[in-house]
C-alpha cells in the first residue's frame, strides 16, 4: 500500500511539473529577453547552442514572428549605433585602403 | 611571478571573449586578370575566362567595435592534358587580413581591406611510362604492357600585399552578402621556382599589380 501510494505521488508529481512546463512561455527565456533588449550580438558565443534551441522551442508561440522581427530590427540598429564611424586607428587602415586602391586604378587606367 | 603572468594572460584572453564575441566565415568567387605570357602559349592549355576565376574562403574575428582580423585565401586552378599527360597548375593567395568597416545605413556596411599575402604556386605533370625493371619483374610473373605513373610538381612561394573595398548588406543579422573591388600586389619571380630541391626557372607571369573584383555570402555571427 505504501508503494502504490509513493508512485502515484511521484506520477503526479511529475505530471504537474509538465504541466508547469507547458503553460510556460517558451519565448520568456533570459537569452530571448536580452536579445530582445540589446540584440542579438549581445549573446555570447558559449550561449548560442541554448538560444538557438531557445528560439526553436519559441517558434511556435503566439506572436513569435513578430518577437523575431523585432530581434532582428535591434540586432541592426545596434549594430548601425555601435559601428557608425569609423574610431581610432580604424580611420586610419581605411584611408589606407581606400587610398591604396584609388591610386592603384587610376594607375591602370591611365596607362601605368 | 608565473601566477601574475596566469593572470595577465587570463585577463587578456576573457576580455576578448566577453567583449567582442563576433565571429564570421565567408565564401565566395573572385575575378582577375593575370597574364600569363609565355606560359598560357600553345602547348601549354589556356581555359579563357574560367582560369582568371578564383574561389575564395575567409573567416575574420572582430577584436574592436569598427574592426576584424582574419585569414582569407583566394584560390586559383587549372587541369588539362599537356602533350596527352595530366597536367595541373594551381596558385594560393593567402592573406592575413585588418578589415575595419562602419554602416553609412542600417543594414549596410562599407569596408576596407588591407593586409600582407603569403603566396604559393604549383605545376604539376603525371606522366605513364614504362621503366625497364619493373618491366623486367613484371614479366617475371607474366605480366607484359604495364606502365608505372610518376607526378611530379614544381613549386613557388613569393610574397605580396592586398587591398580592397567593399560594401556588404545584411540579409538576416547573420547572413549577408557582399562585393569587393581591390587589388593584388605580388612580388612573384620566375626565377625563384623549385623542383626536387633543385632552384629552376619558371613560367614568366604577370601577377605583379592584379586587380580584384570578388562577391560573396557572408555567414556571422
Amino acid at each position: 500500500m505504501v508503494k502504490f501510494i509513493l508512485i502515484v505521488f511521484i506520477c503526479f508529481s511529475v505530471l504537474l511539473g509538465q504541466e508547469l512546463q507547458q503553460t510556460e512561455d517558451a519565448c520568456q527565456s533570459p537569452l530571448i529577453i536580452k536579445a530582445n533588449k540589446e540584440g542579438m550580438r549581445s549573446i555570447k558565443v558559449t550561449e548560442l547552442p541554448q538560444f538557438v534551441i531557445d528560439l526553436w522551442k519559441c517558434r511556435k508561440e503566439k506572436n513569435s514572428k513578430k518577437l523575431f522581427k523585432r530581434i532582428n530590427e535591434k540586432t541592426y540598429i545596434e549594430d548601425y549605433k555601435t559601428s557608425q564611424q569609423l574610431v581610432g586607428f580604424t580611420a586610419t587602415c581605411a584611408y589606407c585602403s581606400a587610398a591604396s586602391v584609388l591610386i592603384f586604378y587610376l594607375v591602370k587606367l591611365s596607362g601605368n | 611571478m608565473r601566477c601574475r603572468y596566469h593572470l595577465l594572460a587570463y585577463l587578456i584572453l576573457t576580455s576578448f571573449i566577453i567583449a567582442q564575441p563576433k565571429i564570421s566565415g565567408r565564401l565566395g568567387i573572385g575575378y582577375t586578370s593575370p597574364d600569363y605570357k609565355n606560359f598560357a602559349e600553345s602547348p601549354f592549355p589556356k581555359k579563357g575566362a574560367f582560369e582568371n576565376m578564383m574561389l575564395n574562403f575567409s573567416f575574420t574575428y572582430q577584436v574592436y567595435s569598427n574592426a576584424r582580423i582574419g585569414y582569407s585565401q583566394w584560390y586559383s586552378f587549372t587541369s588539362d592534358k599537356y602533350e596527352g599527360e595530366d597536367f595541373k597548375r594551381s596558385f594560393n593567395y593567402r592573406a592575413i587580413v585588418v578589415e575595419t568597416y562602419f554602416f553609412p545605413k542600417k543594414k549596410l556596411e562599407v569596408n576596407f581591406t588591407i593586409g600582407p599575402l603569403i603566396n604559393s604556386g604549383s605545376i604539376s605533370l603525371t606522366t605513364k611510362q614504362t621503366i625497364e625493371a619493373w618491366d623486367n619483374l613484371m614479366e617475371e610473373f607474366n605480366n607484359s604492357g604495364i606502365d608505372i605513373s610518376t607526378s611530379d610538381e614544381m613549386t613557388t612561394t613569393f610574397l605580396g600585399i592586398i587591398s580592397s573595398v567593399g560594401a556588404r548588406y545584411y540579409i538576416k543579422p547573420y547572413l549577408a552578402i557582399e562585393t569587393q573591388i581591390g587589388f593584388m600586389e605580388n612580388f612573384y619571380s620566375k626565377d625563384n621556382w623549385k623542383f626536387q630541391d633543385k632552384d629552376i626557372k619558371g613560367p614568366g607571369i604577370d601577377i605583379e599589380d592584379l586587380p580584384l573584383f570578388t562577391f560573396g555570402l557572408v555567414y556571422g555571427w
